[in-house]
C-alpha cells in the first residue's frame, strides 16, 4: 500500500499502464499511436506551440536583429514600438530578443534535467524492483529521504551547494525529479518480474542483468517516456523558480525565470516586463503537458 | 489489534531511519557548502575574533561525524539547537511560524478539493463533451502556470490596481486570500485531473456497468464510482497537502508570508545551519506523518484494504 | 474655611503635578497607531550582538544609548547629559541623566551603565560590531550618576561609538527575566519611549508607548513595524495607505511616488559609501596609473542619473559626508580619452577584468555593475561579470587568495559614523583573514598617520590627519569611487515630524499627524 502514497507529486494521472492490447493486429503499432496522437487536438496544439518556441529559440539570430544582452540605458523601459516589438527592459535590452534566445536555456534545461533524472533514476528503480528484498529496502529508504523534500526544495538545497549557474540548476532540477523515476521504474520492474516470459528467461538461465536489459527495460520504457514528458514541465518550473530567486542562470543570460525575477522590482514602474517571461514559461510547460497527456492517451487507450 | 500495532511500529522504525538519513544528508551538505557561515552571520564589519567566536559556537570546526552524533543526541532530547543568527531556540521559532505555512497548505488543499473534485467528476461523467473539454483545459492550464507568476499577477491585480487586498504579510484575514488562491489554483488543477481520470476508470468498470445495466439512474452509478474513486483521490489530496507544505516556499516569498518556507530560504542564504536543519527535519517529519495518516485513512474508507 | 483650604490644596497639588509631568503630555494620542514597513527580517534583539542597521533602528524604539546623533550627525546628549575627557585623553567621565527608569522599574544609574558596557568587553558575549569598545580598560563608578571609562589609549572615536545602539543601556535586572541570560538578552529592557509588547517572528513587531518615559512622550500610542521583504509589497502598502512609512522603495518608482498626492519623500544622507575595490597586490591593478585610468573611464554621473534614478550622491571623497573627519578630496571626472591614454602609457591595453557584484544587497548594485562594465569595455578593457549569493560572494571577496574577482563591489557604513571604523575598510588591519579589506592596499605612510589620528584628542588636528589620509587614498585610487547612498523614506504626507540619523536610520519618535 505504501506504493500508492508514493505516487507522483506532479501528476498522478500517469500511473503504471497495463500491457499493450493486441486488438488491432493488422495496423502497425506506430501508425496506431500516431493516429491516436494526432486526433487528440490538445496534444497536437501542444506540439505546435512547442515547435514554435523551439523555432524561435533556434532561429533567434535571424528572427531578431537585437543582441539580447546589449544594454542601452538611455532606452530603458520603452513601450512596445516598431523598433522593439515587446519594448525594452530596465537596462534597455530588447524584450522580444531576450524571450526568443531565452527559450534556448529554459527548454534545454528542462530536457536535460529530465534526461539526467531518467538516466540515473530508472536504472536504480529497475534494480530496486527486480532484485527486491534488502536491495529494494535500502534503495527505497534512500528514495524516501529524497522524496521527503519536494522537487523544488531538493533543488534549492543542491543549488546552495553547487553554486549558481546553468549547470548547477540543471543538475539540481534533475535530481529534484529523479525520485519519481525511481518509483515508476520500480513499479514497472515489480510487475514485469512476475510475467511469464521473465520466468521463462530465468529458467533458461539468463543472468539478471540480461533480463533487466532485454525484458524489463523495454516494457518500462513506455510509462517512463510519458512520465518524462510530463516531468519536463516540472523541471522547467523548478529551474525557472530558482532563476526567479536569483539562484539559477545568471544575468545577463536571458533565462525566462531569471527575467521574471529581475522584473519583480519594477512591478509599479513597468508591469509589462514580467508578463512576457511568465507567459513564455506557461506556454512551454503547457505544451509539454499537453503532449505528455497525448502520449499517455495514445500509447494506452485504457488509461483514458 | 496486534497486527495494527506491529504495523505502526514498522512504520515508525522506517520513519526514524529516514529522518536519520535526512540529517546525515544535511550535515554532509553543510560541509561542502561554499562560504564561511560564521563570517556571513557575523557580517562584513565584524572582527576576526567575533567571527571566530561564532564559528566556535556553531561547532563548525568539529568533524562531521561528531556534529552528526551530537545533533541526533540533541534531537532525541527535543532540542533542535539555537539559531546563531537570532539567538532563539530553533524549535521556538519554527513553532511560531509553522502554523502560517500549515494554514496556507490547508486552505490551498481545501480550495483544491472544493473546486477540483466537482470539476473532475463532471468532466468524467460528461466525457468528451464540453464540460470535459473545459475541465481538461482548466486542469492542464492550472498545472502549467508558474506559481511565482500567478502570485505576482494576483498582486498586481488585487493589490496594486484595484487595491482591495493586501500585497503581503499575514495580519488580516484578507491577507490569506491571495496566497491561498495562488496555491489553490495549482492544487485544484492536479486534483481535478486525478479525479477525472480515476472516475473515468471506475465508471468503466464491470460492476458499474452491471449497475447501469440494471437500469439505475446515472447519478447512482456516479456515486458508486465516486466511492471507489475515493482512495486514489484521497492519495492525491494528501500528497497535495504534503507538497504544499514544502512547495509554499515561493508563495511565501512573494507574499512576504511569515511561514517556515520563507524562513528556510532566509536561513539558507544566511548560512544559519541549525535553523535549516531544524526546518528540513520538520518538513520530512510532516511529510512522513501525512503519508502515514493517508494510509490509515485507506483502511477507514475501504475496509477491504489490508495494510497489515 | 475648609472649602478655601481645599481649593488652595488642590491648586497646589495641581501645580506640583503639572510641574512633574513632562511637557506636551496633553499632546499624545490615547490610541493612534503608526504602521511602518521594513524590508529586513530581524536577527537577534540583543543590542550588544547586533550587526544590522535596520534591526538597530527597531531596537532604538525601546533602548537608548548614552549619546545620540541629530540629522547632521552631530553628537547629542541622551542618557548622558555631559562628558569630559581627561587631559591625557585616556579617560572619559560621563554624567548620567537622573530620574530615568528602565521599563522593569530598575533605576538607571552608573551601575547599570557599567553593566551594559561591561557586556561589550566581556568575552562571554558575542559582539560582531563591538571592536570600538575594546579600548575600554576599566570602568569606575564614581557616584550613582557619574561613571569614568579608562581607556587603553586616547581615542575620540569611543564617544561616537557610545551613540551606536550596540552600546545601549540595559537593565541589569533583566538578566533574570524569562528567556534572557547574561550572554543573551533576547528580551531587551531599556529606557526608551516605547516598549515591545508583541513580536511575531517574521511578521511584525508591536511597540506600545511607555507612559513613564522620562522625556517628551511620543504622539503615537502604538508603533507597528511590519516585516515585508518584497519591495513591491512595501510600495503597494504605502500607496494603499496600509503603511505610513517605508524605507528604500525601488528607485525607479521614486519619481512616481513623489507625484502621488498623499505621499512625501525624504532623501536622508547616509554614511554608506559604495565602491569597486581593486585587488592591488596583483597585476594589473598593482599599478596606480591603471587604477586611476579606470576611474576616469566610467561616467558615474550618467549612471547615477539613469541607473540609480538620482537616489545616490556622487562620492567626492573616500569618506561619506556624514562620517566624522570627512573632507572633500575631488572626483575623477569622466574622460574616456584620458583613460585610454593612461592605459596605453602603462602598457595595460586590453587587460582582463573579473568584476564581481552581489545582487540586491545595495541599491541597484547589479544594474550599476552592468553599466560600469559597459563603460570599461568602451576603453578597451575586457570585462567578465560574476555574481553569487551574498554568503558565497563574501566568502570569495574576503578570502586571502581565492578571490575570483580582481575588481569587486562593496558598500561600507560605519554604524557610529566614526572615522576609525571607516578606516578598517582601507587599512592594513583590515586585510583578510582578519577583516574584509580585500584590496590589500598597503601604504605605510598612511598607516602611520592613521595610528596617530586614532589617538589624537584635538578635534582640529585629528580632522586634519584624516583629511590627509583621504587625499592619499584618493590619489592612490585603490578603489573606483562611486557614490554614497541616501536613505529614501517614503511616507504618508499627512504625517510630519519624521526624521532620521545620517547612519541609515529613521526616527519617528516625534512624528504626529498634520493638523
Amino acid at each position: 500500500m505504501t506504493g500508492m502514497t508514493s505516487a507522483t507529486q506532479q501528476d498522478p494521472a500517469a500511473g503504471a499502464p497495463a500491457p499493450m492490447a493486441d486488438d488491432d493486429a493488422p495496423a502497425a503499432p506506430q501508425d496506431r499511436f500516431l493516429r491516436r496522437f494526432v486526433s487528440n487536438r490538445a496534444a497536437t496544439a501542444g506540439a505546435i506551440v512547442l515547435a514554435i518556441l523551439i523555432v524561435m529559440a533556434l532561429a533567434a539570430p535571424w528572427l531578431s536583429s537585437w543582441d539580447p544582452t546589449l544594454q542601452d540605458l538611455s532606452q530603458a523601459f520603452q513601450k512596445p514600438s516598431a523598433a522593439h516589438w515587446l519594448g525594452t527592459d530596465n537596462l534597455g535590452r530588447d524584450v522580444l530578443a531576450r524571450i526568443m534566445y531565452g527559450g534556448r536555456y529554459t527548454l534545454l534545461i528542462g530536457v536535460i534535467a529530465v534526461a539526467i533524472a531518467a538516466a540515473i533514476g530508472v536504472p536504480i528503480g529497475l534494480i530496486s524492483g527486480y532484485y527486491g528484498a534488502s536491495v529494494d529496502m535500502v534503495i527505497q529508504r534512500g528514495a524516501d529521504i529524497l522524496l521527503s523534500f519536494n522537487a523544488f526544495l531538493l533543488a534549492l538545497i543542491l543549488v546552495a551547494v553547487l553554486g549558481v549557474g546553468m549547470q548547477s540548476v540543471t543538475i539540481a532540477a534533475g535530481i529534484g525529479v529523479m525520485p519519481q523515476f525511481i518509483r515508476i521504474a520500480r513499479a514497472e520492474a515489480l510487475s514485469i518480474r512476475e510475467t511469464d516470459y521473465v520466468a521463462a528467461a530465468v529458467n533458461f538461465g539468463s543472468g539478471s542483468g540480461r533480463i533487466i536489459l532485454r525484458h524489463v527495460l523495454p516494457n518500462a520504457l513506455t510509462p517512463v517516456i510519458v512520465y518524462a514528458t510530463l516531468n519536463i514541465g516540472t523541471t522547467i518550473l523548478v529551474a525557472a523558480g530558482l532563476g526567479f530567486l536569483g539562484l539559477g542562470v545568471q544575468p545577463p543570460t536571458p533565462e525566462w525565470g531569471s527575467m521574471l525575477g529581475e522584473a519583480r522590482s519594477y512591478i509599479f514602474h513597468a508591469p509589462m516586463q514580467m508578463t512576457f517571461p511568465g507567459l513564455a514559461i506557461f506556454l512551454a510547460v503547457l505544451s509539454f503537458n499537453l503532449m505528455g497527456d497525448g502520449l499517455r492517451d495514445a500509447l494506452d487507450p485504457e488509461l483514458r | 489489534m496486534g497486527a495494527f500495532i506491529n504495523y505502526c511500529v514498522r512504520r515508525l522504525l522506517a520513519a526514524i531511519v529516514t529522518l536519520l538519513g535526512v540529517v546525515a544528508v544535511l550535515i554532509f551538505t553543510f560541509q561542502v557548502l561554499p562560504g564561511d557561515p560564521a563570517r556571513v552571520i557575523a557580517g562584513p564589519m565584524a572582527s576576526a575574533e567575533a567571527v571566530a567566536k561564532i564559528r566556535d559556537e556553531m561547532g563548525l570546526d568539529r568533524s562531521a561525524v561528531t556534529q552528526y552524533v551530537e545533533y541526533v543526541g540533541k534531537v532525541l532530547r527535543g532540542d533542535l539547537g539555537t539559531s546563531p543568527r537570532t539567538r532563539v531556540p530553533v524549535l521556538d521559532e519554527i513553532a511560531e511560524r509553522l502554523p502560517y505555512t500549515v494554514a496556507l497548505a490547508v486552505l490551498g488543499t481545501l480550495l483544491g478539493v472544493i473546486l477540483g473534485v466537482p470539476l473532475g467528476v463532471v468532466a468524467a461523467v460528461r466525457k468528451d463533451r464540453w464540460p470535459d473539454t473545459l475541465g481538461s483545459i482548466v486542469g492542464v492550464a492550472g498545472i502549467s502556470l508558474p506559481v511565482f507568476w500567478t502570485g505576482i499577477l494576483l498582486i498586481v491585480l488585487f493589490a496594486v490596481t484595484w487595491k482591495i487586498l493586501p500585497a503581503g504579510g499575514a495580519d488580516s484575514p484578507a491577507s490569506y486570500v491571495l496566497p491561498s488562491l495562488t496555491l489553490g489554483i495549482f492544487s485544484m488543477a492536479i486534483i481535478s485531473r486525478m479525479t477525472r481520470s480515476t472516475m473515468i476508470e471506475k465508471l468503466d468498470e464491470d460492476y458499474v456497468r452491471t449497475v447501469r445495466g440494471k437500469g439505475v439512474r446515472e447519478i447512482t452509478a456516479t456515486r458508486h464510482a465516486l466511492r471507489n474513486a475515493a482512495i486514489p483521490i484521497l492519495t492525491v489530496v494528501s500528497l497535495q497537502f504534503g507538497t504544499l507544505l514544502g512547495g509554499a516556499v515561493l508563495t511565501e516569498i512573494i507574499f512576504s508570508w511569515p511561514g517556515i518556507g520563507r524562513l528556510l530560504i532566509e536561513s539558507i542564504q544566511a548560512r544559519d545551519f541549525p535553523m535549516v536543519q531544524g526546518i528540513v527535519l520538520i518538513f520530512a517529519a510532516m511529510f512522513i506523518v501525512v503519508n502515514f495518516v493517508t494510509d490509515i485513512l485507506y483502511t477507514v474508507v475501504d475496509p477491504r484494504v489490508r495494510l497489515y | 474655611m475648609r472649602k478655601l483650604s481645599l481649593a488652595v490644596a488642590s491648586a497646589l497639588a495641581a501645580c506640583v503635578l503639572s510641574a512633574s509631568l513632562p511637557a506636551f503630555a496633553a499632546d499624545t494620542s490615547p490610541d493612534a497607531t503608526m504602521t511602518i514597513g521594513i524590508g529586513i527580517t530581524m536577527n537577534t534583539l540583543d543590542p550588544a550582538q547586533q550587526n544590522t542597521t535596520t534591526v538597530r533602528n527597531v531596537l532604538d524604539y525601546e533602548v537608548q544609548t548614552l549619546v545620540t546623533f541629530n540629522e547632521r550627525g552631530e553628537l547629542q546628549p541622551l542618557l548622558a547629559t555631559a562628558w569630559e575627557w581627561s587631559d591625557s585623553g585616556d579617560a572619559l567621565t560621563l554624567q548620567l541623566r537622573e530620574g530615568v527608569k528602565f521599563h522593569d522599574g530598575t533605576p538607571f544609574d552608573a551601575e547599570a551603565a557599567k553593566f551594559s558596557l561591561g557586556r561589550l568587553i566581556d568575552d562571554r558575549v558575542s559582539t560582531p560590531n563591538g571592536q570600538s569598545y575594546q579600548v575600554i580598560r576599566n570602568m569606575e563608578v564614581i557616584d550613582p550618576h557619574t561613571i569614568r571609562l579608562d581607556l587603553e589609549y586616547p581615542t575620540a572615536d569611543l564617544l561616537l561609538a557610545l551613540g551606536d545602539t550596540v552600546s545601549a543601556m540595559m537593565s541589569p535586572a533583566s538578566v533574570d527575566a524569562k528567556g534572557n541570560s547574561y550572554e543573551n538578552l533576547q528580551n531587551p529592557v531599556g529606557t526608551g519611549p516605547y516598549k515591545l509588547v508583541r513580536h511575531m517572528r517574521g511578521s511584525q513587531l508591536v511597540f506600545e508607548r511607555y507612559e513613564d518615559y522620562w522625556g517628551d512622550k511620543p504622539y503615537y500610542k502604538n508603533v507597528v513595524l511590519k516585516i515585508i521583504p518584497e519591495s513591491n509589497a512595501l510600495e503597494a502598502g504605502l500607496r494603499s495607505g496600509q503603511l505610513d512609512l517605508i524605507m528604500n522603495p525601488p528607485v525607479s518608482d521614486i519619481a512616481a511616488l513623489q507625484a502621488q498626492p498623499n505621499i512625501a519623500i525624504i532623501k536622508a544622507p547616509s554614511d554608506r559609501s559604495v565602491y569597486l575595490s581593486f585587488v592591488t597586490n596583483k597585476p594589473p591593478f598593482d599599478s596606480r596609473e591603471v587604477r586611476q585610468a579606470l576611474n576616469y573611464a566610467v561616467d558615474k554621473q550618467a549612471i547615477i542619473k539613469n541607473v540609480m534614478f538620482d537616489a545616490v550622491n556622487l562620492s567626492d571623497s573616500p569618506f561619506a559626508p556624514s562620517v566624522s573627519g570627512y573632507c572633500k578630496t575631488g572626483v575623477y571626472e569622466y574622460d574616456p580619452d584620458k583613460a585610454r591614454q593612461m592605459l596605453k602609457d602603462a602598457g595595460a591595453e586590453g587587460i582582463q577584468v573579473k568584476l564581481g557584484t552581489p545582487r540586491g544587497r545595495y541599491t541597484q548594485d547589479y544594474e550599476a555593475t552592468q553599466a560600469i562594465a559597459s563603460y570599461l569595455r568602451q576603453v578597451g578593457v575586457q570585462v567578465d561579470i560574476g555574481t553569487a549569493d551574498w554568503a558565497t560572494y563574501t566568502a570569495d571577496i574576503f578570502s586571502v587568495d581565492r578571490n575570483p574577482y580582481n575588481l569587486f563591489l562593496l558598500g561600507w557604513a560605519p554604524p557610529a559614523m566614526d572615522a576609525m571604523f571607516q578606516m578598517t575598510y582601507f587599512s592594513k588591519i583590515g586585510w583578510p583573514p582578519n577583516g574584509v579589506n580585500g584590496t590589500f592596499y598597503d601604504n605605510p605612510e598612511m598607516e602611520a598617520i592613521f595610528e596617530k589620528a586614532q589617538r589624537e584628542i584635538d578635534d582640529a588636528k585629528r580632522n586634519d590627519m584624516y583629511c590627509q589620509i583621504q587625499k592619499m587614498i584618493f590619489e592612490d585610487a585603490p578603489w573606483m569611487f562611486l557614490w554614497s547612498q541616501n536613505l529614501i523614506l517614503a511616507h504618508n504626507k499627512n504625517i510630519e515630524g519624521i526624521s532620521y540619523q545620517p547612519n541609515e536610520k529613521f526616527v519617528t519618535i516625534y512624528a504626529r499627524p498634520k493638523d
